[in-house]
C-alpha cells in the first residue's frame, strides 16, 4: 500500500463533523449561554424559579458580561484556600480543612464516632474481615474523576481523604492542576495513606478503588491500601434504607437521613466537563464548587458511617420498613435475638408492606431453632398476608414433617392462587407458579400411592 | 481445519462403496454435458496430484513433556512446516505460516507457545481469531492438549459471552487468552491496567485466519495491534507474532502490514494431500438472444445431487442466506424422502444458534450429515473434518475465498473435488471464459490501509485513552502531532507538559465499530395477518430494497412495502399478488475534492483522488415479470447518504465522445454500459467484494464532476436527477469507481495502477460476450442500457485504448 496522499491538515478538517448543536458544548459554555439568555427558558418557567435562583442568575450574568469585556479568569488560589506541594515527582495542589467533631453535620454528631463499638461495622456488613473495625483509624476517601465510564482513560483529578484526629475531623484534598501533576499527587497520597490500614468509601469497591488502582499502576506508584480492609457503605446503606427511600445515593441519604441540604452543589455528571474546562481555560469558578462538593462528600461519608453504626447499635429505626430492614441487617450480622426483636416490632407496627416478609423471616428463624410447630404457624400467617413463600414452606412442612399430604396440597393451592394472576407478566411469579405446579403433581402422585 | 493432538476418529461414512470411483463417475458425467451450440458445461477441469507427507524428527529443543505427549498420541515426528515454525519462533522470529486446510497449522503456534509456558510459567500468549466460534473451537483443542500434558496451564476464551464473574479469574490465571479483535479493542486494551499480568508477560501474539483481516477490518486491526504494541512497550514486553493464513497472494506483506514487524514466511506444507480436482461449471445457455443461462442455483442443485446421490459427503457454499435456505429446501426434498433420513442435509449460516452449529459441525465430522449448505460462515477454519466434494454457487468474490471454500473438500488421502458454478454476472463469466486467470495468475493480494484517516484518527483517540501520547511516538505513518493537535482542537485531547491526555467523559472504543457493515439491520414485518418478522435487510441496502411502494420478494412470494420506518429500522409489508417488481433509482453525485494523480493513457485519462459522494434513493421503476417492460415509476425522498472517500476514475475526452457515430442519447447509454462492466471487473482484480466499490458517472465538462446517474447495484435505471438537465454535446464523462467506505480503504489507488489492464479486460469481456445487445454478463441487460449500450461501450473502449 502506498502512503497517504494529500495535505493532512485539509483532510483532517474534512473529517470534522458539522458544528455541534447548541445543546452540546462544555458545561461552562452552556451555563454562559443560559445566563446570557441565549437559551433562555420560557418566561413562564422563569417566573416559577425561586427568587434566590433568579437573583443568582442576575449576578452571574453581570459577572459574565464583565468577563466578556476582557476580565481574566479567576485563578484557583483566589477561590480555593490551598497550597502547592512539591516532591520528587513534581508539583500538585493540596487543600486542607477540618471540622470540630462537636459541630453537627446535619443531624449527626460526628463526635459519636468515639463511642462506636469495634464490632459494629462487622455486624453492619457481615464481612468477616471487617469484624473489628474502628472508624477512628480509618481513612475516608472519595474521588472526583474525568469520567464515569471507567477504563484506563479515566483519571481521578481530585482525591479527598478524611480521618478522625482527636476531636477534629480533618479533610485533605489532592488536586492535579493538570494531567502531568498526577504522578506527584499520587506519590504524596501514597505516603500519606501509609499511616492508615483501613478504608471507608461509598461505592468504592466498584468505582474509586479500581480506578485508583489503575492510576497508581499507570504511574508506577504502589497503592498502599490495596487489599486492606475496606468498608464500602453503599451496600449496608441500601440494606438499611432502600425499602423506604427511593434513592440511596449519598446526597439523597444525607438529605433524607441527616436533614442536610446542599446549596449551589454541582451535579456529579457535570464534574468531568468542569475539569476539562478548567485545564483549558484556568477559570476556577466552577471548579471551586467541585472542591466543596468533594469536601462535603467526605464529611457526609463519615457522618453516614457513624449514623449507620448508630442504627445498628441503638435500633433507631422507626418506620416499619426501616425496622424490618434493620432486622435483616442484624440477622445477616448474626445478631439473631435483636433481629427477631426487630421483626416483632415491625409486625406490631401493623404495616401491610412488612407484615408478610417479617412473618416469613420469623418462620425461618423458628425453623432454624427447631421449633417447627411455631414455624408452621408463622408460615400460614405469612401466606395469609400474601407471601407465596409462606405457602410453599408450609407445604414442605406438611409434606416432609407432619406428613399430612392433604394439608400440603391445600397450602400449594393457596400459593398457586396467589401467583396465578401475576405469573402472566412476571417472570419470577411464573417460576414460582411452575415450581408449585411440580410440587402439586408430586403430592398428588404420593397421595395416589397411599 | 487442523491436525489435532488428539487424533480424530475415523469417520463412519455411510454407504460410500468406493469414493474415488464415485467421484470420477460424477465428473465424467459433467464433462460430457453440452449446452446449446455445443459449448461444454465444464469450462475447465484441473487435476492436482496427491502429495506425500514430509515427516521430520521432533526438534531438539522441544520440552520433553510435550514430546512425550505427542509420542503418546501416536506422532512419529512433525510435518516439516511445523518444525520449521517451531525453530523459527524459538529463534525469536516473527512468522507467518501459509499452508492448506487440514495441514496441521494449529500445531505451528501451539507447540512454541506451550513449550515456552512449560519452560517459563510466567509467559503469556494472546490468540486472536476473527470470530467467537473459531475461538471456541481452538480452545477445545488447546484444552485437550493441556490436559494430555497434565500441566497447570490456564487457557480461556475471553469474549462478549464470558460471564462477568469469570473475568477476574481469567485475568489472573490465563496463560493463553483466546479472543477476537473486537474484544481486544473494546474489552481488553482500554482496561489494560486490569490485564497487567498478561501484557507485561506477553511473549506471543497468535493471529489465525490472517487473510480475513483485509480491507476495512484489517485496517482497524492494524491499528489495534499498534495500540497493543504501545501498551506492551509501556509494560516492558515485546511479543513475537505468529500468524497463519490461507492462501493469498501476499501473506508476508499482509502480515508485515498488520504487525509492522519483519516476518518470515513458511509457505511449504509438509502435510500429505490427496489428489484433487477443481472444475468450473458454466450453466448452459437457455436463451441466446438475451444471453440467459440456466440459473446458478438450479445448476448447483443438480450438481450437488449428483454427488450426494452417490453418498459423497458434500458442502455447498451459497452466496446468501436466502440462497442457502432455498438450496437446503431443494436438497431435502430430493434426499430426505425415506423415514430416518431427516437431517442428512443441513443448512449452516449466521443466525443459527451456537448449539445448533456445534451439532451440525459434529454431524459433519462424524458423517451423520451427508450434505451441508452454508454461507461463507463455514469458509473459515471451523473443524468439520474434510469432505468429498465442495460446490461453490457463484464465484465467492476472491480467489482466496474460492480456494478456501474448495479446500473444505480434500482429504489427506483419497480423492476430492470442487466445482465452481458460474453465475451470469460479468465477473463469473469472465472466470468461466478465462479459467487460466483463476488457476494460473498470481492470487490477488489482500489490501489494508491502516492510514485511512478516519480509521487512524479513531484509533489515535482510543490509544490516547489508554495511555497519554508523547508527541513523537511511532503510531501510523501520518504526522502524529498534527493529528493530536486536531484532536486537541476538537477538545478530545489536552496537552499537559510533554503529553497529550484524553479529556472527554466518553469511552472512545465504543464509538468505533470494526466492521464497515453496520449491524444495524432493518427488519421486515409482514402485517398481512398477525404481524411477524419475515426477513432482515442490511442497513445500506434498506433504502433501495424496502422503500415505500417497493415490491419485496421472499421465497417467490411478493410483498408490497407499506411503510418504511428509518428511525425504528423497520419496514412493514403486506402480501400482494402483483405481476411486476420494483427497481430503485439511486442517485449518486460525486464531487472531486482533490486529485492525487492524473495521467493521459492511450486516448483517455486515468485519475486518482479524493471525492465527496452523495447518494440517495430518489425513485423507483415498476418492471413487469418475464417481459421486463417498464410499466410505471414513482418518486421517493429517502435519507441522503454522504461521505468522503477516495476514487479512481476514467475520463473519456470530449472530442473522442463527439467523434463516435452515435446519437447523444446512445453515447450516454454507452457510458452507463461501460461503467457496469468496469465496476464488476474492478472488484475482481481488487479481490474485494462488489459492495466495497461504488460506481458513478460524472460530467467533466461541467467543471466539477456532475453526475448523471448512479449504478450502485445491478439494474439501476437511467433516471437522472430531476433538477439537472442531462449532459449535452460537450459531454466529457468521468467513470468513477470509488471506495464505498468513508475515507477509502485503499482500493482506488491500485485500481489507478491497474487502469490499462482493467480497460483491456473489459474490452475483451464485452467483445467476447455472445449476447446481442448487452446482458448481465457484460454491460448489463439491454433493457437497462439501451439497445446500443453494448456497441457504444465497446466503441469507447476501442477509441480510448487506441486501436
Amino acid at each position: 500500500m502506498t502512503g497517504p496522499t494529500g495535505n493532512l491538515h485539509d483532510r483532517l478538517q474534512r473529517l470534522r463533523r458539522p458544528a455541534a448543536a447548541e445543546s452540546s458544548g462544555s458545561g461552562l459554555e452552556r451555563l454562559e449561554r443560559e445566563l446570557l439568555g441565549e437559551t433562555r427558558p420560557l418566561a413562564a418557567e422563569e417566573e416559577r424559579l425561586p427568587l434566590k435562583v433568579r437573583l443568582e442568575r442576575l449576578v452571574a450574568v453581570a459577572a459574565l458580561r464583565e468577563r466578556r469585556r476582557g476580565i481574566a479568569p479567576v485563578p484557583l488560589e483566589e477561590l480555593v484556600d490551598g497550597m502547592r506541594v512539591l516532591n520528587e515527582r513534581g508539583e500538585f495542589f493540596r487543600v486542607e480543612s477540618s471540622v470540630h467533631l462537636e459541630v453537627r453535620h446535619g443531624d449527626v454528631p460526628l463526635s459519636r464516632v468515639h463511642a462506636i463499638a469495634p464490632d459494629t461495622v462487622g455486624v453492619l456488613t457481615a464481612e468477616p474481615e471487617l469484624e473489628s473495625f474502628d472508624l477512628r483509624g480509618a481513612v475516608f476517601l472519595d474521588t472526583e474523576t474525568t469520567g464515569l465510564a471507567g477504563g484506563a482513560g479515566t483519571a481521578a483529578f481530585l482525591i479527598g481523604i478524611g480521618w478522625v484526629d482527636g476531636e477534629r475531623f480533618r479533610v485533605r484534598q489532592y488536586f492535579m492542576r493538570d494531567y502531568h501533576e498526577e504522578g506527584a499527587l499520587l506519590h504524596a497520597l501514597a505516603s500519606e495513606l501509609e499511616q492508615f490500614d483501613r478504608l471507608v468509601t461509598f461505592n468504592g469497591k466498584m468505582f474509586d478503588v479500581p480506578l485508583l488502582d489503575a492510576r497508581f499502576r499507570l504511574n508506577r506508584v504502589r497503592f498502599p491500601l490495596a487489599g486492606s480492609p475496606h468498608f464500602d457503605l453503599l451496600h449496608p446503606a441500601r440494606r438499611l434504607w432502600k425499602a423506604r427511600l427511593e434513592s440511596c445515593r449519598l446526597q439523597s441519604l444525607e438529605a433524607e437521613l441527616m436533614g442536610l441540604r446542599r446549596h449551589g452543589d454541582i451535579p456529579g455528571e457535570e464534574i468531568p466537563q468542569v475539569y476539562f474546562d478548567w485545564v483549558r481555560r484556568r477559570d476556577a469558578r466552577l471548579l471551586a464548587r467541585v472542591f466543596e462538593h468533594n469536601r462535603q462528600d467526605i464529611v457526609s461519608l463519615a457522618a453516614l458511617a457513624v449514623l449507620a453504626c448508630q442504627w445498628v447499635e441503638e435500633a433507631r429505626a422507626e418506620d416499619p420498613r426501616d425496622i424490618f430492614s434493620l432486622g435483616r441487617v442484624l440477622e445477616r450480622g448474626r445478631r439473631y435475638e435483636r433481629s427477631e426483636a426487630c421483626y416483632r416490632r415491625a409486625l406490631s407496627a401493623d404495616s401491610a408492606a412488612v407484615r408478610g416478609p417479617a412473618l416469613l423471616r420469623l418462620g425461618w428463624r423458628a425453623k432454624r431453632g427447631g421449633d417447627h410447630a411455631r414455624a408452621a404457624e408463622l408460615w400460614a400467617q405469612a401466606g395469609e398476608a400474601g407471601e407465596v413463600e409462606g405457602w410453599r414452606e408450609l407445604a414442605m412442612h406438611h409434606e416432609h414433617r407432619s406428613r399430612d399430604l392433604e394439608q400440603a396440597l391445600v397450602a400449594v393451592e393457596r400459593g398457586m392462587r396467589l401467583v396465578e394472576a401475576a405469573a402472566r407478566d412476571d417472570r419470577r411469579a411464573r417460576h414460582q407458579a411452575e415450581a408449585l405446579e411440580r410440587r402439586r403433581q408430586r403430592l398428588q402422585r404420593k397421595q395416589a400411592r397411599r | 481445519m487442523s491436525q489435532q493432538l488428539v487424533p480424530t476418529h475415523p469417520r463412519p461414512v455411510p454407504a460410500r462403496a468406493d469414493g474415488q470411483a464415485a467421484l470420477l463417475s460424477v465428473l465424467k458425467g459433467l464433462e460430457i454435458q453440452k449446452t446449446l451450440g455445443s459449448e461444454p458445461v465444464l469450462a475447465a477441469l484441473r487435476h492436482f496430484p496427491a502429495q506425500p507427507a514430509q515427516v521430520v524428527d521432533f526438534p531438539e529443543g522441544l520440552h520433553p513433556k510435550l514430546r512425550e505427549t505427542l509420542v503418546g498420541r501416536g506422532y512419529e515426528g512433525l510435518y516439516s512446516h511445523q518444525r520449521e515454525a517451531f525453530e523459527l519462533v524459538t529463534g525469536g522470529k516473527d512468522v507467518v505460516v501459509v499452508t492448506p486446510t487440514a495441514s496441521g497449522k494449529t500445531l505451528c503456534y501451539n507447540l512454541p507457545v506451550l513449550d515456552r509456558i512449560l519452560k517459563d510459567p510466567d509467559a503469556r500468549a494472546l490468540y486472536l481469531f476473527p470470530t467467537k466460534a473459531l475461538a471456541q473451537d481452538q480452545l477445545a483443542e488447546l484444552h485437550a492438549v493441556v490436559e494430555a500434558l497434565g500441566a497447570d496451564i490456564g487457557t480461556f476464551t475471553y469474549d462478549g459471552d464470558t460471564p462477568q464473574d469469570a473475568r477476574k479469574a481469567i485475568r489472573a490465571r490465563a496463560h493463553v487468552v483466546v479472543t477476537n479483535p473486537d474484544m481486544l479493542h473494546k474489552g481488553i486494551l482500554p482496561h489494560h491496567t486490569k490485564w497487567v499480568k498478561l501484557v507485561e508477560n506477553l511473549r506471543y501474539v497468535v493471529i489465525d485466519e490472517l487473510h480475513s483481516l483485509r480491507g476495512v477490518y484489517g485496517s482497524h486491526v492494524t491499528n489495534i495491534l499498534r495500540r497493543l504494541r504501545r501498551l506492551c512497550e509501556f509494560y516492558g514486553s515485546r511479543p513475537q507474532f505468529i500468524c497463519s493464513s490461507a492462501t493469498i497472494g501476499n501473506p508476508r506483506e499482509l502480515a508485515e502490514g498488520l504487525t509492522e514487524r519483519e516476518m518470515t514466511l513458511i509457505g511449504e506444507s509438509g502435510a500429505p494431500r490427496g489428489e484433487r480436482y477443481f472444475a468450473i461449471y458454466n450453466p448452459p445457455v437457455v436463451h441466446r438472444q438475451l444471453g440467459i443461462r440456466k440459473s446458478a442455483l438450479n445448476s448447483a442443485r443438480d450438481v450437488s445431487l449428483s454427488f450426494l446421490g452417490k453418498g459423497l459427503q458434500t458442502i455447498v457454499f451459497a452466496p446468501s442466506r436466502l440462497a442457502t435456505e432455498v438450496l437446503v429446501t431443494y436438497l431435502k426434498e430430493a434426499l430426505e424422502t425415506k423415514p430416518g433420513s431427516e437431517g442428512v442435509i443441513r443448512g449452516y449460516r449466521g443466525g443459527y444458534l451456537p448449539l445448533k452449529r456445534r451439532e451440525i459441525e459434529r454431524g459433519l465430522r462424524e458423517g451423520s450429515v451427508l450434505g451441508v449448505v452454508s454461507t461463507n460462515a463455514l469458509e473459515l477454519g471451523i473443524d468439520i473434518g474434510s469432505l468429498d466434494a465442495a460446490v461453490l454457487v457463484g464465484y465467492p468474490g476472491s480467489v482466496a475465498s474460492a480456494w478456501q471454500q474448495a479446500g473444505r473438500a480434500g482429504r489427506r488421502s483419497g480423492t476430492s473435488v470442487a466445482v465452481l458454478i458460474a453465475n451470469s454476472t460479468p465477473l463469473n463469466q469472465f472466470i468461466a471464459k478465462n479459467p487460466d486467470y483463476f488457476f494460473g495468475a498470481p492470487v490477488e493480494r489482500a489490501l489494508i490501509n491502516p492510514e485511512n484517516l478516519q480509521i487512524l484518527v479513531n484509533h489515535v483517540k482510543c490509544a490516547a485513552f489508554e495511555l497519554p501520547f508523547v508527541g513523537d511516538e511511532p503510531f501510523g505513518k501520518e504526522n502524529l502531532v498534527e493529528i493530536l493537535k486536531y484532536l486537541e482542537d476538537e477538545k478530545l485531547l489536552h496537552r499537559a507538559g510533554e503529553r497529550w491526555h484524553w479529556t472527554s467523559d466518553s469511552y472512545p472504543a465504543d464509538a468505533v465499530s470494526l466492521r464497515s457493515v453496520s449491524s444495524d439491520n432493518f427488519v421486515i414485518q409482514d402485517v398481512t395477518a398477525e404481524p411477524r418478522i419475515i426477513a432482515e435487510v442490511d442497513y445500506d441496502s434498506a433504502p433501495s430494497m424496502v422503500h415505500e411502494k417497493a415490491i419485496y420478494i421472499l421465497e417467490g412470494r411478493t410483498y408490497y412495502v407499506e411503510k418504511y420506518d428509518h428511525k425504528e429500522r423497520r419496514a412493514e409489508v403486506r402480501e400482494a399478488e402483483v405481476d411486476y417488481y420494483t427497481d430503485a433509482i439511486t442517485y449518486t453525485k460525486v464531487r472531486i475534492l482533490e486529485r492525487f494523480a492524473e495521467e493521459a493513457r492511450g486516448h483517455g485519462r486515468r485519475n486518482h483522488g479524493e471525492v465527496h459522494v452523495t447518494s440517495q434513493v430518489v425513485g423507483f421503476k415498476k418492471i413487469k415479470f418475464h417481459t421486463n417492460e417498464n410499466v410505471g415509476a414513482g418518486e421517493l425522498t429517502m435519507p441522503e447518504n454522504e461521505m468522503h472517500t477516495t476514487a479512481y476514475w476514467l475520463t473519456v475526452p470530449r472530442e473522442l465522445m463527439q467523434a463516435l457515430p452515435f446519437t447523444l442519447e446512445e453515447r450516454r447509454d454507452g457510458v452507463v454500459a461501460l461503467s457496469y462492466a468496469l465496476g464488476q471487473l474492478a472488484a475482481l482484480f481488487l479481490m474485494c467484494d462488489r459492495h466495497d466499490l461504488g460506481v458513478a458517472i460524472g460530467d467533466n465538462g461541467q467543471g466539477e464532476a456532475r453526475i448523471e446517474r448512479g449504478l450502485l447495484r445491478l439494474g439501476v435505471g437511467k433516471g437522472g436527477r430531476r433538477d439537472e438537465p442531462p449532459p449535452g454535446e460537450d459531454y466529457e464523462p468521468n467513470v468513477f469507481v470509488y471506495d464505498a467506505y468513508p475515507g477509502g480503504i485503499g482500493l482506488s489507488e491500485p485500481l489507478y495502477r491497474l487502469h490499462d489492464r482493467l480497460l483491456a479486460e473489459s474490452r475483451k469481456l464485452i467483445a467476447a460476450c455472445a449476447c446481442a445487445d448487452g446482458c448481465p454478463s457484460c454491460v448489463g441487460p439491454a433493457g437497462e442500457v439501451g439497445s446500443k449500450g453494448k456497441e457504444v461501450a465497446l466503441a469507447i473502449l476501442d477509441a480510448v485504448v487506441g486501436e
